[in-house]
C-alpha cells in the first residue's frame, strides 16, 4: 500500500506539471507537426586526380610546384574540415612516405600529410564555402628512384566540430 | 496493484514523450571526398656551375712566362637519382671580342685547364672543344654532390707558344665552358 501511494503521488505530480501537453487533456483539431532536421555536411573537391611531372628544377628545389584543389563545403551547422591520407606509403619504386605530400590551405605554411586526421579549417552554416588546398610533393634525390608513383587517397572530410 | 501498474504505464508514457523533446538535434554524418595523386619521376642528371664568369687579367710577366696564375672560382653541383655517371667538360673555340689580328681558334689554341678543388683532386684536366674519353669526374652513387673550388688555368699564351702564327695580339678572348653529366650504366 505504501508503494502504491508513492506511485499515485508521483503520477499526480507529473500529470499536474505536464497537464497541458497531455493529449486527452485538450480538445483541438490543430495537428502537431514534428520534423527532425539533422546536421548535414557535404564536401566536394573540384578534381579527384592530381598529376605531377617532376622536373630537374623540382629536383634541385626538393619539391614540385603546388597544385590547387578547391573544396566546397555545404553545411547547416558549424563544421570542421579535416585532411588525412588513406595509406602510410605510396605505391611505386620504393615506399615513399605519405609525409612527402605537403598541404596548405588558403596560403598557410605547408604541412606534411598524415594518416591521422588533421584539421584544416572550420566554419559556420554555409550554402557553399570554398577552400583552396594547395598540394605539392616533396622530393628526395637520395630516395626517389626514377619511375611512376601513385598515392590513394588524400581524403578531405567535413564533420561536426 | 492496478493503480501501481497504471502509474508505471503513465510514467513510461511521459518519458517516452519527453525524451525526444529534450534530445539535441541529430549530429549528422561526416562527408568526405578524395583525390588521387600521381607523380612521375624521370631519370635525373643535373649538373650546375655556380660562381660566375671567370676572368683572367693578363700581365706582361704572364705573357713572357706563357701561362697565367690559377684562378680559384666557382663550384659544380650535381643532383642525380641514377648512377653511375660522369661529367665531361668542353669549351667553344676562342673568340677575340676586343682587338684585331687574331688568326682565330682552333688552329692556334690557348689552353684551358681546370680541376676540382684540392685536396680532393690534383689532376689538371685539359678542356677541349670536343668530349674526351677521359671524363673530368665520375660518380657511383645517387644524391647531391658539390665539387668545391674549381681551379682554372690558362696556358700557351707566350711568345713561343703561338708558332707558326706569331704571338697572340692584345685583346680580349672569350670561350664558353660547358659541364655535361651523363649516365654511364647499361
Amino acid at each position: 500500500m505504501r508503494g502504491t501511494s508513492v506511485a499515485c503521488l508521483s503520477t499526480v505530480i507529473l500529470l499536474a506539471g505536464l497537464g497541458p501537453v497531455v493529449v486527452w487533456a485538450t480538445d483541438s483539431n490543430e495537428p502537431e507537426l514534428a520534423m527532425d532536421v539533422p546536421a548535414v555536411f557535404v564536401v566536394s573537391l573540384d578534381v579527384n586526380q592530381l598529376e605531377y611531372n617532376a622536373t630537374e628544377q623540382n629536383l634541385v628545389d626538393g619539391e614540385t610546384e603546388a597544385q590547387t584543389i578547391i573544396a566546397t563545403v555545404q553545411a547547416n551547422s558549424n563544421w570542421v574540415m579535416n585532411i588525412y591520407g588513406d595509406s602510410a606509403i605510396w605505391t611505386g619504386p620504393w615506399n615513399k612516405p605519405v609525409g612527402d605530400i605537403l598541404w596548405s590551405v588558403d596560403g598557410s605554411a605547408f604541412t606534411p600529410l598524415e594518416t591521422g586526421t588533421m584539421q584544416i579549417t572550420s566554419g559556420g552554416p554555409t550554402a557553399g564555402n570554398n577552400k583552396n588546398i594547395d598540394i605539392k610533393i616533396s622530393l628526395d634525390i637520395t630516395e626517389d628512384l626514377p619511375g611512376d608513383y601513385e598515392y590513394e587517397n588524400i581524403v578531405v572530410e567535413v564533420s561536426a566540430p | 496493484m492496478i493503480g501501481s501498474r497504471f502509474v508505471i504505464l503513465v510514467n513510461l508514457l511521459i518519458f517516452a514523450l519527453a525524451i525526444p523533446a529534450m534530445a539535441s538535434p541529430p549530429a549528422g554524418t561526416a562527408d568526405t571526398d578524395s583525390v588521387e595523386v600521381t607523380v612521375e619521376i624521370p631519370d635525373f642528371l643535373v649538373v650546375d656551375y655556380t660562381g660566375g664568369d671567370v676572368v683572367f687579367n693578363v700581365t706582361e710577366a704572364d705573357i713572357i712566362e706563357g701561362s697565367l696564375g690559377i684562378v680559384n672560382q666557382g663550384n659544380v653541383d650535381v643532383w642525380t637519382n641514377i648512377q653511375p655517371w660522369e661529367i665531361n667538360v668542353t669549351r667553344t673555340n676562342w673568340v677575340q671580342t676586343v682587338g684585331s689580328g687574331w688568326p682565330g681558334a682552333p688552329t692556334r689554341d690557348i689552353w684551358l685547364e681546370l680541376k676540382w678543388g684540392p685536396p680532393n683532386n690534383s689532376r689538371w684536366y685539359k678542356v677541349e672543344t670536343f668530349e674526351q674519353d677521359d671524363p673530368w669526374a665520375t660518380g657511383t652513387s645517387v644524391g647531391y654532390y658539390t665539387f668545391l673550388g674549381i681551379d682554372w688555368k690558362i696556358k700557351r699564351i707566350g711568345f713561343g707558344d703561338a708558332l707558326p702564327y706569331g704571338p697572340i695580339p692584345p685583346g680580349t678572348y672569350e670561350c664558353d665552358v660547358t659541364f655535361t653529366i651523363s649516365y654511364t650504366g647499361n
